[in-house]
């Protein structure tokens, strides 16, 4: 299931992140699990996406696969290698952002070019010329004209300034990019632009792309598999299409309902079991979803499900884990509408 | 019919550098301007002193006090602004005063600037212990009455040149180390530290090169008012006679020399006096007109 395939360039065993809490003077101190025993196998060239919604611990994920945050438990391995034993400039090579909010990604002190060159720079600090020129050929690739080179950030549109951000992360060709959300700062317009280029570079380039997002639509046609995390699991993974056309979980099957189609005459999706946001810090017992979901049984308020094959995808709902057993016990199957 | 030009497109003009925007922006900038005025004039004072002063500021000359000033009945091109109660040239006294008044400025601002900006930067920005060092730091100054504390170091250390900067300086970092932690922590979230750190950047590259230049305008106006407030201090222990020491020319002892006079000759203490609030308001000016042009939101 979850064998190290030859190509496989990122290689998440177990990570998980947890942050200590400290409510008051004398309560006990908590922890939260932002990232709770994920295990995902990214192959070389991939094009994949996170999904969930707010505090489901996908930008944990994110910032730990940057070595920005250190995972609690759980090993991570990119190119084979243990993500702790990166120097930090040869993971610069390896992994590059691009974050959510272009607003706040570029330094406002620093003109686009320098903002560009910067992990240049920093990582193998070349003559001027060269890095010059290499601004000017990655400036190029992502269609940002040459006449930018000198303006600073705040002169620039939201779909610019990704350009920017784009072409900063870029610049060190690394193999990986960690996308957080970034598009979603973004006008709908713009989002389209921004994806196909990304979505354009990541095949010229041979990148593979962790895309992290909120937004299913967004990601549909865009990556070749989909992880969909809540509360700091994988609750369902599959290919892309097999997941928007048979999603199997029910907070998947909850999240395509609460697609908006493009269309006025549609009335806004009506939510029937969606009891409010869970807490992360204090988890329910059994399966995160139990509360939300309408097909729950006693079972699921008692036992976490695990990740199991079903058709191609996996699935941590009891209900596909044993479908015959499931109904035989009276349980319905889950489905989409 | 003949083909109408192409329209000229904009879009292909280079953009203005920011040195040229900042210079478009000063050029409709008056505060900026009067402030760099006062600011060039009594620094061209300060540094040609030797020069510009028409008369030796220390030569007593008993037999012309209190001379009245060119305008009024009796003055002479000898001693355009009159002479004090010993007979020396007051414009040649203000000029060379202007020398001592703007190191101590400068100086205590400085000085308190890198002290109070380099505490400030690395308690927002390391946090946690190092970041409670310095808030213990900042509470134990704003704890202790700065103006008696600056009183008792005067009398221990003198009231020499460089005692007097460095002691101002002592009294002012407090302020840098609020703004510039506060500052820091804000900036710190922001999005491309993280890209910084990702590419490998080192501390100190992030705290110097992405930090810095983003809290740079609260530093410039704070260094402002702080040079403003030292040149007010300064003269205040002058005036108490715990400041440089007589018969250097500083504009407190001009303001503290004339009060004897007051009534009969207020010029001796108005001029002085009025130097002072000019200096001030010219640095706020300047402070004020540099922060304007330089900030990127402002450019548009």
């Amino acid at each position: 299931m979850l064998d190290t395939h030859a190509d496989t360039i990122l290689s998440l065993r177990d990570v998980e992140v947890t942050f200590p809490l400290r409510r008051g003077l004398f309560s006990k101190p908590g922890a939260l699990h932002a990232v709770n025993r994920i295990s995902l196998d990214v192959q070389r060239g991939e094009f994949i996406s996170i999904v969930g919604e707010s505090g489901c611990g996908k930008s944990t994920l994110a910032k730990t696969l940057l070595g920005l945050q250190p995972a609690t438990a759980g090993t991570i391995s990119i190119n084979g290698k243990d993500l702790a034993a990166y120097s930090r400039k040869d993971l610069a090579h390896q992994v590059q952002p691009i974050f959510q909010d272009p607003y706040s990604s570029l330094n406002p002190r620093k003109s686009v070019a320098s903002n560009i060159a910067l992990p240049l720079i920093l990582s193998e600090n070349p003559p001027a010329s060269e890095v010059r020129d290499r601004v000017r050929e990655i400036m190029q690739m992502v269609s940002l004209p040459q006449r930018f080179e000198h303006t600073y950030p705040s002169q620039m549109s939201g779909g610019q300034r990704q350009r920017v951000a784009i072409a900063r992360a870029l610049i060190t060709k690394p193999k990986i990019l960690i996308c957080d959300e970034p598009t979603s700062a973004l006008d709908v317009s713009v989002q389209a632009q921004i994806l196909n280029l990304l979505r354009d570079l990541s095949r010229r380039l041979n990148l593979t792309s962790i895309f992290i997002s909120h937004d299913l639509s967004v990601v549909r046609h865009l990556t070749q598999r989909i992880a969909v995390m809540y509360l700091g699991r994988v609750v369902e993974l599959g290919e892309s299409e097999q997941v928007f056309n048979s999603p199997r979980h029910p907070y998947t099957q909850l999240l395509i309902r609460s697609i908006l189609p493009p269309d006025p005459t549609h009335r806004l999706p009506t939510l029937v079991w969606d009891g409010g946001g869970p807490d992360p810090t204090n988890p329910p017992a059994g399966c995160h979803f139990n509360p939300r979901c309408r097909y729950a049984v006693d079972r699921c308020r008692v036992e976490l499900p695990a990740l199991v094959e079903a058709d191609g995808q996996q699935v941590a709902c009891h209900a596909w884990a044993d479908p015959a057993k499931w109904r035989a016990a009276g349980g319905q199957i889950p489905q989409l509408s | 019919m003949s083909n109408a030009p192409a329209p000229l497109d904009n879009m292909d003009l280079p953009m203005p550098s920011p040195r040229q925007q900042s210079w478009m922006m000063a050029k409709h900038h008056v505060g900026l301007q009067i402030g760099a005025l006062i600011v060039l004039v009594f620094t061209i004072w300060a540094v040609f002193a030797p020069f510009l002063a028409p008369a030796d500021p220390y030569v007593q000359n008993l037999a012309n006090r209190l001379a009245p000033m060119i305008w009024q009945d009796g003055g002479s091109w000898d001693h355009i602004l009159g002479t004090d109660g010993f007979g020396r040239d007051l414009l040649s006294r203000l000029i060379w005063g202007t020398q001592v008044t703007m190191i101590v400025g400068f100086g205590a601002a400085f000085i308190s600037g890198v002290v109070g900006t380099t505490l400030g930067m690395l308690g927002g920005y390391l946090g946690g212990k190092i970041d409670a060092a310095v808030i213990f730091l900042i509470n134990v100054k704003l704890a202790m009455p700065g103006v008696l504390i600056a009183l008792s170091l005067v009398s221990i250390f003198g009231g020499s040149l460089l005692s007097i900067t460095i002691i101002l300086s002592l009294l002012f970092w407090d302020r840098f180390a609020v703004v510039t932690r506060t500052a820091t922590q804000q900036v710190r979230t922001r999005e491309y530290i993280a890209a910084a750190e990702c590419s490998g950047a080192s501390k100190a590259w992030i705290l110097f090169r992405e930090i810095l230049p983003n809290i740079s305008n609260q530093i410039i106006v704070i260094g402002s008012l702080e040079m403003g407030i030292a040149i007010l201090i300064e003269a205040a222990l002058s005036f108490l006679g715990l400041g440089i020491q007589p018969p250097t020319p500083s504009w407190g002892i001009l303001v503290s020399e004339a009060r004897d006079t007051m009534f009969f000759k207020p010029h001796l203490i108005v001029i002085p006096g009025l130097a002072i609030c000019i200096l001030v308001i010219g640095i706020n000016l300047l402070g004020d007109g540099i922060r304007d042009i330089t900030e990127p939101q402002g450019r548009n």
